[in-house]
């Protein structure tokens, strides 16, 4: 019952975490100001606290419901949903490659520059994700950056880091 | 009234020149594809457009920017139906029903609606603006900043409609939304709060950065390893006849419309209210008075309708503060009289005395270039909808990179570009953890409102809270926010209660 009520929390609970995180650096940076500065954020805050609160009991019968409906499919001869407990966060390979790829992106930018980065991390990833059409990747590579620096750069001047270019010319 | 006629006539014939209608083509077809571009909202295209106008004549400069205004409007629908990433922030309200319906199958019905609503409700707008300019001009005036915080309440009322299956969850992700919001400068003081030394953060969250971060990210995301956008694989309706049809649905929506537009009119005029929180307004009241209220959030019509319809009648209103009084009811409007600071005019109340049939040619030119948009936006919008049917290997890394270089660009800082990964991140972990991210965003755009005229107000008063009910118009404002809160609960209930009669 406990490994699965910590299963079945750390869903439910992620977002309640980040607040209650948010909240101590909020108000750890936020403390020194005077009263008047602070009256709408303290507002807001008994919201948040009053609300993660609520949350928190209201995963707590939504467990003991699921406990209950899973004790019901066993007791008639079912299988038990297994979805139920299921703790992961929808990460298969091809996700978290886009996403590492898309991290790793903007650390990139200013060594590497907008350029070559976008050239290889388009043909990169729609390679990862299954296409094999190299003609078309390279096209594809190619044209989307262009046309991103044609409005970016030369439409609207707007000055994208250059990296490893801006020390060739 | 006769006087009034005088004046629309003079500024019809200083739109009708070569000139100037060649001015409003330019300047929808930038609007168009600018709005569509995730980081260029209404404000920043009109203030890069400033340059060119230098070339341009006051009338020129003039109708240029309002028809750059109007297009961005509905551009930014065009994104936020196909990819789940409001193009200018006023189309935030737009995806919560648009992308919904992309992902049915109906991409280009969808668009359609977007066209005929922001069409209906620029021209309607732009109308009534013409017809009682003076007076409403005066009236704007009345508000005061308390005023504007209650009507910011109102907005963010919507996270509690938006959140009707899981209000808990919805309600915490929009008040951290409103929390978050409170990063950077306090309103009255200045002083920085959870900016972490970043001077980047003083003025607090960047919307572009967080809108494509929390709205698009997770949704790319998660498409990898689907189909496609829409669900429904090859039957997809893409295409100059599902905009065709989707404006023909739009137009069976008469009072949504009209209340819409008049929505976004009366938030347009009020200075300092802004785009967001009439589409935001707009929406809360659309799905209080519908009778499909429960298909709201799932790609209803109507949803769509009530948003693109108040964000296009801004444009109107936020112009008549600007050019009757010298007050910009938004960022855009701001850039309005910039362009006439940079042609010698000195922004104020004698600008309606020295300039009116300029003044006149403005509103026309509205009517015009809305008229314009919807032919030019028809055409643009019936080759965008095909982007649906691109395959998704393709999409997602062109998505993430616009994304990117979106929030890179509006500030010409990388710290942005690091935001929208952040923003990404949290979006998918609230996907992913059964939280709907549209209320955190909703409390993210309306919280920067709410919290300066909160803070003025309380300033004004010496911290009395009896400040918001003091007059007629925020005690009116009050009823409307009780009305959008109760209005479903109580209409529901009569509903059952005549049922058991009629039974």
């Amino acid at each position: 019952m406990f490994i699965k009520f910590i299963k079945y929390s750390i869903k439910e609970y992620l977002f309640a975490y980040f607040s209650i995180v948010f909240m101590v650096l909020y108000w750890n940076s936020a403390h020194t100001l005077p009263y008047e500065a602070l009256r709408y954020p303290i507002i807001i805050s008994v919201i948040v606290v009053v609300l993660i609160a609520a949350n928190l009991v209201d995963s707590v019968i939504k467990f003991r419901r699921e406990v209950a409906a899973e004790q019901q499919e066993t007791a008639a001869g079912e299988v038990p949903e297994k979805a139920r407990w299921d703790c992961s966060l929808g990460l298969t390979k091809k996700r978290m490659g886009t996403f590492s790829a898309t991290l790793l992106y903007p650390v990139l930018l200013p060594l590497v520059g907008f350029l070559p980065l976008s050239v290889v991390y388009l043909f990169g990833v729609s390679f990862f994700l299954g296409i094999r059409n190299y003609k078309v990747m390279v096209l594809y590579s190619i044209v989307v950056t262009a046309l991103l620096f044609a409005i970016f750069e030369i439409w609207l001047g707007i000055s994208l880091p250059q990296g490893l270019l801006e020390s060739l010319f | 009234m006769s006087e009034i006629l005088q004046y629309v006539a003079n500024g019809t014939a200083i739109v009708f020149s070569i000139h100037n209608l060649l001015l409003i083509v330019l300047g929808v077809v930038v609007g168009l594809v600018a709005g569509s571009i995730p980081g260029l909202n209404a404000g920043n295209t009109c203030a890069m457009m400033l340059p060119i106008t230098l070339a341009f004549t006051v009338d020129g400069a003039l109708v240029f920017i309002v028809s750059v205004y109007m297009a961005v409007q509905y551009g930014g629908s065009i994104s936020a139906i196909l990819i789940n990433t409001p193009g200018a922030s006023g189309a935030m309200a737009t995806l919560l029903d648009g992308f919904p319906m992309c992902q049915q199958g109906k991409p280009a019905q969808a668009l359609g609606i977007s066209l005929g609503a922001s069409t209906f409700g620029g021209l309607v707008a732009t109308v009534v603006c013409i017809v009682v300019l003076q007076p409403i001009s005066r009236y704007a005036l009345n508000f005061r900043t308390v005023d504007i915080f209650l009507l910011a309440l109102i907005g963010i009322s919507v996270i509690i409609v938006i959140s009707e299956k899981d209000p808990l969850k919805g309600g915490l992700a929009g008040a951290m939304g409103l929390l978050i919001a409170a990063i950077g400068a306090e309103p009255t003081y200045g002083s920085t709060r959870l900016t972490f030394g970043f001077f980047e953060l003083y003025e607090g969250i960047p919307m572009v950065a967080c809108m494509c971060g929390v709205f698009a990210f997770p949704a790319m995301i998660k498409l990898i390893g689907g189909k496609g956008i829409s669900n429904m694989g090859a039957g997809i309706e893409v295409g100059f006849k599902g905009i065709i049809e989707g404006v023909k649905i739009s137009l069976r929506y008469p009072i949504a419309l009209i209340r819409s537009s008049l929505i976004g009119l009366f938030v347009g005029i009020i200075p300092g209210a802004g785009v967001n929180a009439a589409a935001l307004m707009s929406y809360s009241q659309a799905q209080t008075w519908s009778k499909n209220r429960d298909n709201f959030g799932k790609g209803e019509p109507e949803g769509i309708i009530a948003s693109e319809a108040a964000n296009n009648a801004v444009a109107a209103g936020a112009c008549v503060p600007a050019l009757t009084i010298g007050i910009p009811g938004s960022n855009t409007a701001a850039v309005l009289l910039a362009a006439l600071t940079l042609k010698g005019i000195t922004p104020g109340p004698r600008i309606m005395q020295d300039y009116t049939n300029e003044v006149y040619s403005v509103f026309i030119a509205l009517l015009v270039s809305t008229a314009l948009m919807f032919v030019l936006g028809a055409i643009y919008t019936a080759l965008a909808s095909h982007i649906v049917k691109v395959d998704l290997s393709y999409m997602v890394p062109a998505v993430m990179l616009i994304c990117i270089v979106g929030s890179y660009a509006t500030r010409g800082l990388l710290f942005d570009a690091y935001l929208f990964i952040i923003f990404g991140v949290l979006g998918y972990l609230m996907v992913a953890s059964g939280y709907q991210y549209a209320p955190l965003v909703l409390g993210i755009v309306m919280g920067p409102i709410a919290e300066t005229n909160f803070a003025i107000a309380m300033n004004l008063s010496g911290g009395t809270y009896g400040i918001m009910f003091e007059t007629a118009i925020s005690r009116l404002i009050w009823i409307i926010l009780a009305l959008t809160l109760l209005g479903p609960t109580l209409m529901k209930r009569m509903k059952k209660h005549s049922g058991n009669k009629a039974a």
